[in-house]
């Protein structure tokens, strides 16, 4: 099908274009909520591979036809906006949708924290290109810094999570600072050290994370005199107390995807860019790209220690065994496979990996065997993810206000 | 030991500018593959120490090396001509299909399982030091071995075509040097190196367990650092320094046996911190 | 007027054995284009190299800018601050970014705003992004409407002649007083190679200098105020193009020795009108 069939198309279904556009756009994003709702819902694993198979075609349909993908692409754009606020209400409307089965909201509460770390990494590998594969170094020190401050010291989640967040930064910067001194490529190494050595210090430094026993009790965030434990109260629905954290990780969740969104979009993000794609060019255009990777690790940090803390008081109780290599590599891969440097598809890919080992629960041994699989696979075939980076158009197409020309550059104009 | 690994690291490295994080595992393979030859003597009642010793080395080697180049073959040739990051990742998918596969498939994979090691026991007595046997191997067989590399890469057409296609892949092109013979040799040596250790860590410890190739490739890593990647000598003298540094972490250190971990990572950092190119390789003068 | 803008004193190079800039002391001039003429490998990139500080010089000085700053404790990033810009003989680009972002990444040492007000994005932030697209886009039509119909395109999908003018605009972003042009006449044909002629003329009525490397003489000839010989790192030759070119010295270099006296040209079409 050609561009012009589709255009056609649409215009014959929906007579106003910018009507139609719109209602295309809503009506993806209801279908969208539908297919992740039903996936939550089926409970017979025979069907729900089943299921698997269906969105997995659905997502190569979707790839292999760049025309309609195109024109979905513009016409989200075009409604920006509308999307938007859809988007916003069937966030909001979620828990009330599945109020009958609070494990579902729980899920997606984790999933949102997921997707907040998820968004850190891919500021550290899907901008600047840096391989970590020791994130959840952290995702406990923001856990274990909230979680200690609040019981020790009595502060505030929202005060210990925002330090937690900061500590996190700072972990992100001691490992950064000597390891970038010389090539990128020993990151890997250093920052899977790096995680290995944390978790083992973790396990050991019993005064400041009680060891393997883990820090319990940890009290949940409040706003005013209502708890999080406490059940929520909207529009006369007595929500299970989940929803609470929901919101919270949601609204953070959509909180860092602006703030990836608006870094990509800026003079930083397009330095970290450059330098991903040709470290000494960008040294030579101004680049100060030592600091600048820095700041990327950091950064990256930051948002992983913020999910750590919305972690640790949620499930109320951490150890170091909830910060391993294995939540590093699932987060990598959450971002490695939704697609390194596409904020939407990062954020899919995080949803995607909490909630299959959630599902396929008889599979969990094999988590990291598949892991690898689909790394080697995907590296191999389609490294760039199964979303990709696209790009932003900046705007019109320069043409009206364009530069008077002089007819000798015009008229030998080579391809 | 962690020269072995140092020194296939620092093949890997040279010559592709790959950090081949699936080298630890290939090192855990070759314990598993010299346990299997390990049971199939047991049980066919063999009991001669050096026949045991000398097959599993073989097989280890051979296993290993033929390993390293199915590997590569499968998962590193399409990825050459990506950007460095997709490598590395790539490696790193790997690392996990051998260890998990491992422990899934393996019989009885997820446990530590028990290593036979002749001689064990035994010491040498000279004067007042008591040198067990099997230690007084593996020094005498990390040399031989590393000598042995460094003559392959010195001295013969192997060897000077693997140096040269680290420092020029275009040119050794194209003075005839077939760049994919190249890396497969170089892939068969490094891996074969590193089962050689994976047997040695079993005769050594006794025992072996699937996840024990992490901590190696990180001390392997360390270690060649330690001597400056690319460099073959010094990947060795980084497994000397770095086992040495650890023997006196744990002397010295109360509780040290619990950090020594930690304590390698630490050199790993302060290495990279002051000395990037390593003790011996003389340091280009680049800039920051 | 005795102004210098760059200028080297004695400068050596060594890396490992191997003496890759001898004893090399040139200068260029503000709004001055001086041409660096010389066999492969003779050490030119390596100059280029070295005046961005991407490697440290074994000895010697460079000198930048009015009043001077000695380079040698400046990284190469500043350097691009302190108003040099340079373009690569193999051509780096950044690949998977636009048009547009390749030249704005070229104006980064001269924008402000870092972390907090890319997140925060106020009205002077958004005022300055506005500003920096604008200048790109003039910046970019100095080649026409060539790269400018490709606003948004990644750079990658640009043809060969294109990227070479990407470079250059991504260069001419930081605003520079010394422009280094790694060979930007490789691989043209004769059009390609006026029309480049032409854009360098303009660039250079902007008020910067140019350091120029190129093999391509007729380039060399209608461009240069001065010419540069150099071979295995050492200077040979300096002054007018008629005097490097028939300098002893410089034909021996590219033809050997006991080769005859004949001026040095390359093979350029015979009917190329000289100058502008």
């Amino acid at each position: 099908m050609r561009e012009k069939d589709i255009s056609r198309l649409q215009t014959a279904l929906f007579p106003s274009r910018r009507w139609g556009s719109g209602l295309l756009v809503a009506a993806l994003l209801l279908a969208l909520y539908a297919i992740v709702i039903l996936g939550l819902r089926i409970e017979r694993p025979s069907l729900f591979v089943l299921y698997l198979g269906a969105t997995a075609s659905l997502i190569l349909a979707y790839q292999r036809l760049p025309v309609v993908s195109r024109q979905i692409a513009r016409d989200f754009r075009d409604n920006a906006g509308l999307a938007a606020v859809i988007l916003t209400v069937l966030l909001v409307l979620y828990p009330i949708v599945v109020r009958d089965d609070p494990y579902l909201i729980h899920v997606a509460a984790l999933s949102a924290i997921f997707a907040v770390m998820a968004l850190g990494l891919n500021i550290t590998l899907g901008f600047a290109g840096l391989l970590d594969i020791g994130f959840a170094v952290y995702f406990g020190a923001g856990a274990y810094t909230s979680a200690q401050l609040a019981i020790h010291f009595g502060v505030g989640f929202w005060l210990g999570a925002v330090l937690g967040g900061f500590v996190a930064a700072a972990f992100g910067f001691v490992v950064a600072w000597p390891a970038l001194r010389v090539h990128d490529h020993y990151l890997g190494l250093v920052t899977l050290g790096y995680g290995l050595m944390m978790n083992l210090l973790a396990r050991n430094l019993k005064f400041l994370t009680n060891g393997t026993d883990g820090v319990i009790d940890i009290p949940p965030p409040a706003i005013g005199s209502h708890s999080f434990t406490e059940p929520l109260n909207i529009l006369s629905l007595s929500m299970p107390f989940q929803t609470n954290f929901y919101y919270l990780a949601s609204a953070t969740a959509l909180v860092g995807a602006l703030v990836s969104y608006r870094l990509l979009n800026s003079k930083l993000g397009r330095a970290w860019e450059a330098i991903r794609e040709d470290e000494t060019a960008a040294r030579c255009s101004g680049i100060d790209t030592r600091g600048l990777k820095i700041l990327a690790f950091s950064t990256g940090a930051f948002f992983g220690g913020i999910g750590g803390a919305l972690y640790a008081h949620m499930i109320g109780f951490i150890s170091p065994d909830s910060f391993t290599f294995l939540e590093s590599i699932t987060i990598l891969v959450m971002v490695v496979v939704g697609g390194a440097g596409n904020i939407l598809g990062v954020v899919a890919g995080a949803i995607a990996l909490v909630i299959l080992p959630e599902r396929l629960r008889e599979f969990e041994h094999l988590r990291l065997l598949i892991f690898g699989l689909a790394l080697v696979v995907l590296m191999i075939n389609r490294p760039q993810g199964i979303f990709p980076r696209t790009r932003t158009r900046r705007g019109p197409r320069p043409g009206i206000e364009s530069i008077p020309l002089e007819p000798s550059a015009d008229r030998a104009s080579p391809a | 030991m962690y020269t072995l690994v140092a020194v296939g690291f620092t093949l890997f490295f040279g010559v592709m500018g790959l950090i081949n994080f699936a080298h630890g595992e290939v090192f855990m393979i070759g314990a598993f593959a010299a346990l299997v030859v390990g049971r199939l003597f047991t049980n066919s009642g063999i009991a001669d120490g050096w026949a045991l010793i000398a097959t599993m080395l073989i097989v280890a080697i051979l296993f290993c090396g033929v390993l390293g180049i199915f590997i590569e073959r499968l998962a590193y040739r399409p990825v050459r001509q990506a950007p460095m990051l997709v490598m590395l990742i790539t490696s790193l998918g790997v690392s996990f299909v051998l260890r998990e596969g491992v422990k899934e498939f393996f019989p009885e994979g997820a446990n530590p399982l028990g290593f036979p090691s002749p001689y064990k026991f035994e010491s040498l007595h000279i004067d007042l030091i008591a040198v067990g046997y099997t230690q007084v191997a593996m020094i005498i067989a990390s040399i031989v071995l590393v000598a042995g590399t460094n003559l392959l890469v010195e001295r013969t057409w192997v060897g000077r075509s693997m140096r040269a296609t680290a420092d020029d892949p275009d040119a050794a092109r194209m003075m005839g040097v077939g760049i994919g013979n190249v890396i497969r040799n170089a892939f068969f040596v490094g891996s074969a190196l590193g089962g050689v250790a994976g047997v040695m860590n079993g005769l050594y410890y006794l025992s072996i367990r699937f996840d024990m190739g992490w901590t190696m490739a990180i001390k392997g890593f360390t270690a060649a650092i330690l001597g400056g990647l690319g460099n073959v000598y010094g990947a060795a003298l980084g497994g000397y320094l770095l086992a040495a540094l650890e023997v006196l972490v744990v002397a010295l250190v109360p509780q040290g046996s619990q950090y020594k971990d930690v304590f390698v990572f630490l050199i790993l950092i302060l290495v990279l911190m002051f000395r990037p190119s390593g003790i011996l390789r003389r340091a280009a003068q680049k800039m920051g | 007027m005795n102004a210098v803008l760059l200028q080297t004193d004695c400068l050596i190079m060594d890396f490992g054995g191997i003496r890759a800039v001898n004893d090399l002391s040139i200068s260029v001039a503000p709004n001055e284009i001086v041409a660096v003429i010389g066999p492969n490998g003779s050490g030119k990139t390596t100059l280029f190299n070295l005046i961005m500080h991407l490697y440290h010089w074994t000895s010697g000085r460079i000198l930048f800018g009015i009043p001077a700053h000695d380079l040698a404790s400046v990284p190469t990033h500043r350097i691009n601050a302190l108003g040099i810009a340079r373009t690569f003989q193999t051509i780096r680009l950044f690949p998977k970014l636009t048009v547009a972002e390749n030249v704005l990444v070229g104006m980064h040492s001269r924008l402000h705003g870092g972390l907090l007000a890319a997140v925060i994005r106020g009205s002077r932030a958004r005022a300055e992004e506005r500003r920096a697209e604008a200048e790109a886009r003039d910046l970019l039509s100095i080649f026409g409407r060539r790269l400018l119909d490709k606003y948004d395109e990644p750079a990658e999908t640009l043809s060969y002649a294109n990227r070479r003018r990407l470079e250059i605009a991504r260069a001419l972003g930081s605003k520079p007083q010394l422009l280094l042009l790694d060979e930007p006449a490789a691989g043209m044909n004769p059009t390609e190679t006026r029309e480049a002629m032409d854009d360098i003329r303009r660039i250079r009525s902007t008020g910067c200098a140019i350091l120029v490397i190129e093999h391509d003489m007729t380039f060399v000839e209608g461009l240069a105020d001065r010419v540069i010989a150099m071979d295995h790192g050492t200077k040979i030759a300096e002054g007018s193009f008629q005097h490097v070119r028939s300098h002893p010295e410089v034909i021996r270099a590219y033809l050997g020795s006991g080769a005859h006296t004949e001026s040095v040209t390359t093979e350029s079409a015979p009917n190329l009108e000289e100058g502008s």
